[in-house]
């Protein structure tokens, strides 16, 4: 599965869950309420669980987590080098 | 650091079940000693011995708990609100608001409503009190305090971006101001006039706990300086800890010994106060040391689900062991053990439970 679809299959189905059942790729997670402070912090713990890659802490900014594709985007860049 | 403050946050919260569990510890040697035979009685907690050290020492350090939630809360509104449209902070508050105040709204009128089978009286003022401050049990303040904190947190951003270190140190000057009115009732003195000017902060908790709300906001803002020179001085910040832990314990038993009281909560002491400062900050400087446990994230995931749902859970587990199996009160780690175990399990087991039926689209609205 490539990235953008694990991580938009995790955020709806641990962090979205009973808030939003569906969530578009560009969508404000923050600012619309999907997840909160815990739930950015799921997240980080998931990518570095699920890519092997440990997120440094000047990393965890608003653009890189603010929407599937921001975090996907992200993450390629990342993953790549 | 940041996977490591979801570990932070699941020992947060054992830390709370475990502060509130130590009240039916108290409870159990001072009012139910009458239901089991034991060494432990009033007088042992009055004097210093290892039982009552431990059960202080214990209370005290497991009290930083909620300056940890507001820490990491902290960190994280400066990560939502830094840098972005005032705008779009009110309408990231908003939608935050939304899944913090139902679950507070729903548990308050549980705890009301177990309050008034056990015979308490509400009327219409009171329950005003319950849902705006919090006082549905002791533990509620947090909530209203956290609303508050969220509020101010667009205002708390600017401000810190400006004048990071002034808004830090005012921060530290309002909680040290607001415990010093703790002092004087403890001691039973009357404050003198030119204090009572300030008396306005010993009302509420934002006073004395927005200080830890501010560090984490300045240490996600000034992340790449800050945790160096933490990181650098942490065996230093560590020897300091220790001395101020010894130190909170002599004052305590000072306090207890001048105000003839059998317990008093140490978390309003200004000394206290800066151990929890100094507890996180130590705890920072070793983060990257930290060995973590999934299951003790997994507790974090959940921890404010626990927090507004444990305060039931032990108190009808402590009831139910005065009944059924009252020598479990006398012995108190072990009954204190108990506590915990069901505190924190129970809450998990109703989620667990929750998310298995069709309410589980309310999931958010119950548990956060």
């Amino acid at each position: 599965m490539e990235t953008k679809a694990v991580i938009h299959k995790f955020i709806l189905d641990e962090l979205a869950k009973g808030r939003k059942k569906n969530i578009s790729e560009d969508e404000d997670l923050l600012g619309e309420g999907i997840i909160d402070s815990l739930g950015i912090l799921q997240l980080v713990a998931f990518i570095e669980e699920k890519f092997n890659y440990t997120v440094p802490d000047e990393d965890v900014v608003i653009e890189n987590f603010m929407s599937v594709n921001a975090i996907s985007n992200y993450l390629d860049q990342k993953l790549v080098k | 650091m940041t996977v490591k403050l979801l570990f932070l946050n699941g020992v947060a919260i054992i830390f709370a079940v475990y502060h509130h569990a130590i009240y039916w510890a108290v409870t159990a040697i001072f009012h139910w000693n009458d239901r089991f035979v034991s060494n432990i009685n009033s007088q042992t907690l009055l004097t210093a011995n290892p039982t009552s050290l431990f059960l202080r020492i214990t209370d005290e350090i497991a009290g930083v708990a909620v300056p940890i939630f507001l820490f990491v809360s902290g960190y994280f509104y400066a990560f939502s609100t830094n840098q972005k449209p005032f705008k779009q902070n009110i309408q990231t508050i908003y939608n935050r608001l939304i899944y913090l105040i139902p679950p507070y709204l729903f548990w308050s009128t549980i705890t009301v409503f177990f309050r008034i089978l056990e015979g308490n009286d509400y009327t219409p003022g009171k329950l005003v009190r319950v849902y705006l401050m919090g006082e549905a049990d002791g533990p509620f303040y947090y909530v209203p305090l956290i609303i508050k904190l969220i509020l101010l947190s667009p205002l708390l951003i600017r401000m810190l971006n400006k004048t990071p270190y002034i808004v830090l140190g005012g921060s530290f000057l309002l909680q040290f101001l607001s415990s010093i009115f703790w002092y004087f009732s403890t001691m039973n003195l009357s404050v003198p006039e030119w204090l009572s000017n300030f008396a306005f902060l010993k009302n509420g908790y934002l006073a004395s706990h927005l200080f830890w709300f501010v560090l984490g906001m300045l240490i996600f803002i000034k992340r790449d300086g800050l945790l160096k020179v933490i990181r650098r001085y942490r065996f230093i910040l560590v020897s300091i800890l220790l001395f101020f832990i010894v130190l909170s314990q002599i004052e305590i038993q000072y306090l207890m010994n001048l105000s003839q009281k059998n317990w008093i909560n140490s978390q309003a002491s200004f000394i206290t106060k800066l151990v929890y400062s100094l507890f996180i900050l130590a705890v920072i400087g070793f983060i990257d040391n930290l060995k973590t446990s999934p299951n003790i994230q997994f507790i974090g995931t959940k921890s404010y689900g626990i927090y507004l749902s444990h305060i039931l859970v032990i108190e009808i587990c402590a009831r139910l062991i005065y009944h059924v199996i009252p020598f479990l009160l006398g012995q108190t780690l072990f009954f204190l053990g108990i506590l915990v175990v069901v505190g924190i399990g129970t809450p998990l087991v109703m989620m667990s439970i929750w998310n298995r039926f069709p309410i589980k689209q309310f999931y958010s609205y119950v548990w956060g």
